[in-house]
């Protein structure tokens, strides 16, 4: 990164950042074709305590969610855009990366569940959206990860997947979760 | 930021083999396992299914309405009337994403997460995404009682 290579014109670094976008969208679209095609199993493999599936859901992912806000703080203090907070200190690169770790690990019981047992459903454009921004938050995650472990990208494209992945997840909650508990006769646990 | 390992030749290698060993593994465990296996929403061992109930009283005959039915919850069984006026059994457990019914109202059982409509009479879905009929769950009916078969 502090050598003196010429910002433009790389083709290395175009096909890079084409290598990074293509696995982001080959996993995006592999979740939702396998989500489409497969029969859904109807039926939860587990619910971790909760009453039922939905309810296990809807709680992961808002605790990820939750994490967003950490995850938020320490990227723009990172790249220096926390006003008045000055350069981050080392424990927000870790902070960052486990509290994002965890936050995934978080919404994999519930990808799981969509994916297998409910499946990409088209009844009405809150579960269109809902699906489609679960596709995308993993290709961007995805994206991200390899990015964050590229050399070559350009500057913005780090900041660019963050934000896909933080925007994906928000609206994953929106779409899902809010609306969930916002549903009156359903168990909220 | 700066402790973030770079990719190479190397760690793409050992990050492939890694995966492919773990689907390989996952793929193994979930062939030969039942795990994997679809069940029936109502079946026993599905969490989100009734719990065994065999032999259990669970309401009075005089308890379930005629042109309607009662939700008892904890065994999760709706008991309404068939087209005949007989008594019968069905899931309480929604057919659409597995949430437990909540009211009814008249001859329509209503379940609460996604607003799925089923007619007491049939257990067929009248409204909603669920587009499975509620399946029927044995029950027996004696000495003015009904009880779970």
């Amino acid at each position: 990164m502090s050598t003196t290579a010429p910002e433009r014109a790389d083709p290395g670094r175009n096909a890079a950042l084409a290598a990074v976008l293509l696995a982001g969208t080959v996993v995006a679209l592999t979740v939702g074709v396998y989500a489409k095609l497969h029969e859904p199993a109807r039926r939860p493999l587990f619910t971790l305590g909760f009453s039922g599936m939905l309810q296990m859901k809807a709680w992961l992912t808002t605790f990820a969610a939750a994490l967003l806000i950490i995850q938020l703080v320490t990227a723009l203090w990172m790249w220096g855009r926390l006003p008045g907070a000055g350069h981050a200190p080392g424990w927000a690169a870790l902070l960052h990366r486990w509290s994002g770790s965890a936050a995934f690990v978080l919404t994999l019981p519930v990808a799981f569940h969509c994916i297998w047992a409910l499946g990409f459903a088209t009844v009405g454009a809150r579960v269109v959206i809902h699906g489609l921004a679960g596709c995308v938050f993993y290709g961007a995650y995805t994206s991200k990860m390899l990015g964050l472990r590229t050399r070559t990208l350009p500057g913005w494209t780090l900041p660019v997947f963050g934000g896909l992945v933080l925007a994906s997840l928000v609206a994953v909650w929106l779409t899902a979760s809010l609306w969930f508990f916002t549903r009156s006769g359903v168990p909220l646990t | 930021m700066s402790t973030t390992q770079v990719l190479s030749r190397r760690s793409v290698g050992r990050g492939a083999l890694v995966t492919v060993a773990a689907a390989a593994a996952g793929f193994i465990v979930a062939r030969n396992s039942s795990v994997g296996t679809g069940r029936s929403l109502t079946a026993q061992a599905n969490a989100a299914g009734p719990a065994g109930t065999g032999g259990r009283r669970l309401a009075a005959v005089s308890d379930v309405p005629p042109a309607s039915g009662i939700i008892i919850a904890d065994a999760q069984i709706v008991l309404t009337r068939d087209p005949s006026g007989t008594i019968q059994g069905l899931s309480a457990v929604c057919t659409h994403q597995g949430c437990a019914v909540s009211s009814i109202e008249g001859t329509t059982i209503i379940c609460p997460c996604h607003g799925s409509h089923f007619d007491t009479r049939t257990g067929r879905p009248t409204h909603g995404p669920a587009t499975a009929p509620l399946p029927k769950v044995s029950v027996a009916v004696r000495d003015g009682a009904v009880f779970s078969g």
